[in-house]
């Protein structure tokens, strides 16, 4: 008995590569020849799951992204401060040095949980230093800029474990698939024992080699027809 | 199989304000309340088009549903729900609790901004504070809902998916951007449908 000879799903395959080329492909073959339903609708529920949670990934990556940077910005401020209270002080260059012992390059060289504990302790000398008014508008701006650091770092290492997570989530559901993939193999192969060429057409390797990672579509235009009829448009725009 | 933005749908209104939805289930779209009403009341079926924009089609509304307590301008009760007629794959599911109370998340805000119709998608880290009634009130430095997106999901990413963890409200200078999805609250809606 000739068997059928597929390439079924290697481990690592993108995700976005088994749902737009081996999910699409054979749910399209076994819909046009109309076999196999209960294969079909296996692949099409490990195919949603994949898909799910690829989407979760997507978003978990574009958050983490921008709790990252959403930090390094407030990071950045922090620098701005540091600087402008050490230019404040320099009219007083003992104190300057009393809050600076070890140069402004070491205040401003610390980041992340670091630098608020070297701005905590900028306060702290400065609190007990008596410092020029001028400066104490620059120690309240300093301060609350810390407090918003530390809650972006805090947003920012919270992201990470998310998308720690939803990446797990996807590795699982990218195995469901691929065992999915493999028993509709068997399932389709016991359904045509005698015709390898028929089961095989069903797996045929799709032509494209590469995905692009899929990401948010463009926006089609509003829709332009309610009950089948041309609706106007609206010639002024407000927001609700 | 859809993919979960097919679920954003465009409100628009007779009277050309626009706000933003999105289908919780395959008969429900959550939103904001002063998306679909004019004052106190719900607007007429016949003022409000569902666009289900990354379907190009339109949902046929059956009936709106807001919260005793809405009037305008409240904030913690700006939530409504619109049943339509069913699409059977369409429907975020949803996560209660995110952020949890007192605590914060990442979260994208989704919408249509008013004047392009463009999908926008600010991100930042929200916090829930809970006010003394039990409202559960979103805040963020990070981002500010713009004109249109009234209305649309806040959304987070966890390992079951993609879920609607709130609704964009309105913005202002304190950084309130919208409110927590809470279960009694959606029951209260889903009761005033009956």
């Amino acid at each position: 008995m000739p068997s059928a000879r597929v390439r079924l799903p290697a481990i690592g395959t993108p995700s976005e590569k088994l749902l737009d080329d081996y999910a699409k492909h054979l749910l399209g073959a076994l819909r046009r020849a109309n076999v196999a339903p209960a294969a079909v609708i296996e692949i099409e529920r490990a195919a949603g799951a994949l898909s799910s949670v690829l989407h979760a990934r997507e978003l978990t990556l574009r958050l983490a992204t921008r709790a990252e940077a959403l930090a390094e910005s407030a990071e950045v401020v922090i620098e701005d401060e540091i600087r402008a209270l050490y230019a404040a002080l320099s009219v007083k260059r003992p104190l300057r040095d009393s809050v600076f012992p070890e140069g402004l390059g070491a205040s401003l060289a610390p980041r992340g949980d670091a630098q608020i504990a070297e701005v905590k302790r900028l306060l702290d000398v400065t609190h007990r230093a008596k410092v020029p008014r001028s400066v104490a508008s620059a120690l309240v701006r300093m301060g609350a800029a810390n407090t918003l650091l530390s809650s972006r770092l805090s947003a920012s290492a919270s992201a990470h474990e998310a998308l720690v997570a939803t990446v797990a989530a996807e590795r699982r559901q990218a195995r469901a698939f691929r065992q999915r993939y493999r028993w509709a193999f068997g399932a389709l192969t016991g359904l045509f024992p005698s015709d390898a060429a028929k089961v095989a057409g069903f797996f045929k390797e799709p032509p494209r080699d590469t995905t692009e990672p899929s990401s948010l579509p463009s926006v089609p235009p509003p829709t332009g027809r309610r009950g089948g009829k041309p609706r106007k448009v609206a010639a002024k725009r407000n927001s609700a | 199989m859809s993919d979960w933005w097919e679920s954003l749908v465009q409100i628009r209104r007779a009277d050309h304000k626009k706000g933003t939805g999105v289908f919780i289930s395959s008969t429900e779209i959550l939103t904001a309340a002063h998306v679909v009403t004019q004052g106190n009341a719900a607007l007429a079926l016949d003022d409000l088009t569902l666009d289900i924009r990354f379907r190009s089609t339109l949902a046929v509304p059956r009936a709106v549903a807001i919260l005793a307590t809405w009037a305008p301008g409240a904030t913690g009760s700006d939530v409504a729900l619109v049943r339509v007629e069913a699409h059977s794959d369409l429907g975020l599911s949803l996560a209660f609790g995110v952020p949890p109370p007192s605590g914060s998340a990442m979260l994208e805000g989704v919408g249509f901004e008013a004047e392009s119709d463009a999908l926008r998608t600010p991100s930042g880290n929200v916090e829930c504070r809970v006010t003394t009634d039990g409202e559960r009130l979103l805040f963020s430095d990070d981002f500010a809902p713009e004109g249109g997106m009234s209305g649309g999901p806040l959304i987070a990413g966890l390992a079951t998916g993609v879920h609607v963890a709130g609704i964009l409200t309105r913005a202002s200078s304190s950084g309130f951007v919208g409110l927590s999805v809470v279960a009694s609250v959606l029951d209260e809606l889903r009761s005033r449908f009956a």
